[in-house]
This record gives structure tokens, sequence and C-alpha cells, in this order.
């Protein structure tokens, strides 16, 4: 009983300092939150006014929206990312870690920062404008897609998250991460069409759709949106979505695992 | 956590304060296209091919300080010099649309136009009919050589059918492919257009090959203008003090504690 009452105040003073740290790093990149916030906050704002009244033949009128703007969420997850690792290489990290805070918090505190608050800030630019129009359209609209959206992003935010801690690279790390948000779609699906091309059937060869599968689980969102004109691949955006999630939560994992037994600052 | 959450809560409601002045002085209009499939009617009464072409318009989704409206572009094609087999110098286009309840065009108009014959009669009777029925009718004005656009059409709620009626007013010359004039009028006594094809020289009755070419194409579309409310203003202003509470809960928490090391320490 008593051990489990000193493992709770433990573990309570431990949140704390992950809670003091996590505040310390937002008010260190408040004008990157900001500036995401600002841009993401104008066009859903200006958009919505344009938005297609018959929405019955459309199934998701903002997807066309957040298809674009994801890509400022993203980038800022990875600007974020990118700063730990700037933090870890020129060892700015080593002040922080001689306080009481360890590197397991140190990890998660960053974590935070990087993939739970651009979400936050971002869906919240996304669904209140909208809210504030007509509440209503919340429930009629669906937001399915940015189901897919934040799973989409937390995958681009663990890639460079797991980049960051292995390579304590700040460059590595943005490159890491623009090049999967920028050019690896495009690789992949000039893949597919070479592929689907070069068997002289639409996307039916096996080698294109195990490459539109590898697309899918990659950028679920993207290929939620790609289904709509009905794609043949062997998964479903579903289960796509739910193997991407995994394959985060892998990364997150290994990362805090790495950064608890193996990172030496 | 609680600063970024409580500023990006300001920003947005900023922004939407901003959308709503900009639209309470300048009227935002929202153009989407209703494709929906058009019935179509030819009809030659007279000097005059008439066509009449109804769409179904299913109501929109509503949102609130929006007002809707309908308008129509009309393209009725290039029928001012007609290549082929013959000639038809010229034509003028008027052209009318008409927003008819859907529960009243379906009993009082649409079996009107399907039984319609090729007379003026009929075409008139037709004309009273929409007149009388219809909610509001917009004349078309020409905006380019190629398009017609109709004013404005307010929409209520509920499903309406918009419903064209062009008229096509002949030329009485005609001329054929090696030059002569050869008709004063082209359309029979019992209105059928004669048309001129390439094997059959002006054989009286054979007909309308022509009419494919009258099939005007017309797009409808559907107008949101918003008008801001209230409501959302208050919906804004709601944002706004959510973020400047979050704000000053993070400032009081933050004031107990000097700096991160020392809360860390303690």
């Amino acid at each position: 009983m008593t051990s489990m009452l000193k493992r709770l105040r433990v573990s309570r003073s431990s949140l704390r300092r992950v809670a003091a740290h996590t505040s310390f790093i937002h008010d260190r990149l408040l004008k990157s939150f900001l500036v995401l916030s600002l841009l993401a906050a104008l066009i859903h704002g200006l958009s919505i006014l344009f938005l297609p009244h018959t929405s019955p033949s459309t199934p998701s009128p903002l997807a066309f929206i957040t298809m674009f703007t994801s890509l400022i969420y993203v980038i800022a997850m990875i600007y974020v990312v990118s700063s730990m690792a700037q933090d870890l290489r020129d060892r700015t990290a080593e002040l922080y870690l001689s306080q009481p805070l360890t590197r397991i918090e140190y990890a998660f505190s960053w974590l935070i920062t990087s993939v739970v608050t651009p979400s936050l800030v971002y869906l919240s630019a996304v669904a209140l404008p909208v809210a504030i129009l007509d509440p209503h359209l919340l429930l009629s609209f669906g937001f399915e897609e940015l189901g897919y959206l934040v799973v989409e992003g937390l995958f681009a935010g663990s890639l460079a998250f797991i980049t960051a801690v292995l390579t304590r690279s700040r460059g590595l790390t943005f490159f890491i991460g623009l090049f999967w948000l920028l050019v690896l779609p495009f690789v992949l699906m000039m893949g597919v069409a070479v592929l689907s091309f070069s068997s002289m059937g639409s996307h039916q060869s096996p080698a294109a759709k195990t490459l539109l599968s590898v697309f899918a689980v990659l950028y679920p969102y993207k290929f939620y949106l790609m289904s709509a004109s009905s794609l043949p691949a062997s998964i479903t955006p579903f289960q796509a979505v739910v193997i991407s999630f995994s394959i985060s939560v892998l990364f997150l994992a290994a990362s805090l695992q790495y950064v608890r037994y193996r990172l030496e600052v | 956590m609680l600063r970024v959450v409580g500023l990006s809560l300001i920003v947005i409601a900023l922004m939407m304060f901003m959308v709503f002045a900009v639209a309470h002085y300048h009227e935002f209009k929202s153009t989407s296209y209703l494709h929906r499939s058009a019935d179509t009617r030819v009809l030659f009464a007279g000097t005059k091919a008439v066509v009449v072409s109804s769409t179904s318009i299913s109501a929109p989704v509503r949102v609130e300080g929006y007002q809707y409206a309908v308008k129509a572009e009309l393209f009725p094609g290039d029928i001012t010099s007609i290549q082929g087999p013959f000639q038809v110098t010229a034509c003028n286009v008027t052209a009318k649309a008409y927003l008819v309840e859907e529960k009243a065009f379906n009993t009082k108009l649409k079996g009107v136009i399907i039984s319609m014959e090729h007379s003026e009669e009929d075409v008139a009777r037709l004309k009273n009919l929409l007149e009388r029925h219809a909610s509001g009718e917009a004349v078309f004005t020409k905006v380019t050589y190629f398009m017609y656009e109709s004013d404005d059409l307010p929409l209520g709620r509920g499903d309406y059918v918009l419903v064209v009626l062009v008229e096509y007013f002949f030329n009485e010359t005609v001329t054929l492919p090696n030059g002569t004039i050869v008709a004063n009028r082209v359309v029979l006594p019992n209105g059928t257009l004669i048309v001129v094809n390439s094997t059959a020289i002006m054989q009286p009755g054979v007909r309308a090959t022509l009419s494919p070419l009258l099939m005007p194409h017309v797009e409808v579309l559907l107008i949101g203008s918003l008008k801001p409310t209230l409501g959302q203003v208050l919906r804004a202003l709601d944002v706004l003090v959510l973020g400047a509470v979050l704000i000053a809960i993070d400032y009081v928490r933050s004031r107990r504690h000097l700096s991160w090391g020392f809360r860390i320490k303690s």
C-alpha cells in the first residue's frame, strides 16, 4: 500500500514536470502555433462562405479545402519536431535534463507539443468556423475525413519524431518530413500508374495493387479522398487507417524506448 | 498549452468577425451549378420553334444567414448560321424562366407539356398556365454572343422545377448550299418546320433534321448570399470570450510559479 502511494506520488510529480516543460516549449514555439492557427483560420473562415449548398451530392464539402490546409498542419508538426532535434544537437537539452527532468519526461513533453497541440489547433481551426456559421452543419457534414487526416498527421509526426531522436539532425528531420509530405506521394502514384500501364489494365496488376496499398497505409487521408473515385486496392480506407495508426504508435513507442535507454546528451 | 489554444480561439473568432464585417458591407455570393437532368420538348408553332426545358431543383441545405436564389444560363446554340444541307440566315431568340413548385408542376403543368401539339394555341396555353402557377419568373438577357442569362429567382423552402421557355423566331429566308434562296417560309401549315436534307432537297414534309440543333443547353445555378445573423455574431463572441478565459487561466496559473525551472524543482 505504501509503495503504491509512493508510486502514485512519483507519477504525479512526473506529470507535473511534464506539464511544466510542455508549457515552457509552448511558450518558445508560440509564434509558430499562432502562424498555424492564423493561416488555417483564415483559409477555412473564408472558404466556408463559398461552401456548396447542395451537399447531399457532395460527401464532404470541406475535403477540398482541408486537402490543402493539411499541408500547413503537417509542416507545423515537422517544424516542432525538428526544433527538438535542434535541442538535442546543440546540447540545449542538457540544460533541461540537468534539472530533475528524466529523458522520458523530456521526450514525452516534446511529443505532446509536436503532435497533440498542432492537431488541436488545426482541428479547432476547421470545426469552429463551421460551428460559428451554423452548428447544424457540424452534424450534417460529417467529419469522418478529419479522423483520417489526424491519423495521417500522426504518421508524419511519428516519422519525424523517430528521425529526430535517432539522428538529432534538424535538417534531416525536416528533409524526411517534407519528402514524405511532398515527394513520396507523387512517386508512389507514378509507380502505380506505370505498373498499371505496363500491365495494360487499369490498376488491376497485383504489383500496382500492392503499391496502392502501401500508399494507403502511408497516406490514409489522401487514400480516403481518392477512394471516392473507387480506386481498386487490396485494403479498404478503414483498414489502411488502422494499420497507419498502429505503425505510428509503434514508431512513437520505439522512439520513447530509445530515448529512455539509449539516448545520450 | 492553454495559452496556445486560447490564442487560437481568439484568432478564429476575430477571423469570423472579419468575415461577417465584410459580408455585411459586401454581399458574398456562393454559386454552385446544379447538375440535374432536364426534360426537353421541341415544338414547331407557326414561324417559330419553341423549346420547353424543365429542370428539378431539390431544396438546398440551408445554412443560417444565407438567402437562396436560382438563375439559369441559356446557351441556345449557334442558330444564326446552321451549316449543312441548308442555311438559316438569321434567327431571333427570346426566352423566359419560370420557377414553379414541384407539386404544382406535377399536377398542373407536366401533363400539358407532354401532350402539347405543334400549334401556337398550345404554346399560348402553356404560357398562360406558367404565368398563373409560377412563384417567380425572369426574362433572359443576352450576355455574350453564345449565352443568355436570367435574373435571380428567389427560392423558398421545398422542391421546385425551373421551366425555361425558349422561342426561336426564324428568318423566313432560307438559302440552299448552292446559293439559291428557296422560300418565303420554311414552316408547313401544320407547324412542322421543313428541313432539306442532303438527299432530298426541298421535299415538303421531310422533317426536322434541324431539331437536334434546337436543343438549347440550360445550366441552372444555385446562389447563396450571406447576411450575418445575430446568432452567428454571438457564437463568434462566445469563442472569443472562451479564448480570453483560457489565456487568463494560464496567466493566473503561471503567476504562481516564477519560472519553469522553479516549477520543476518544486
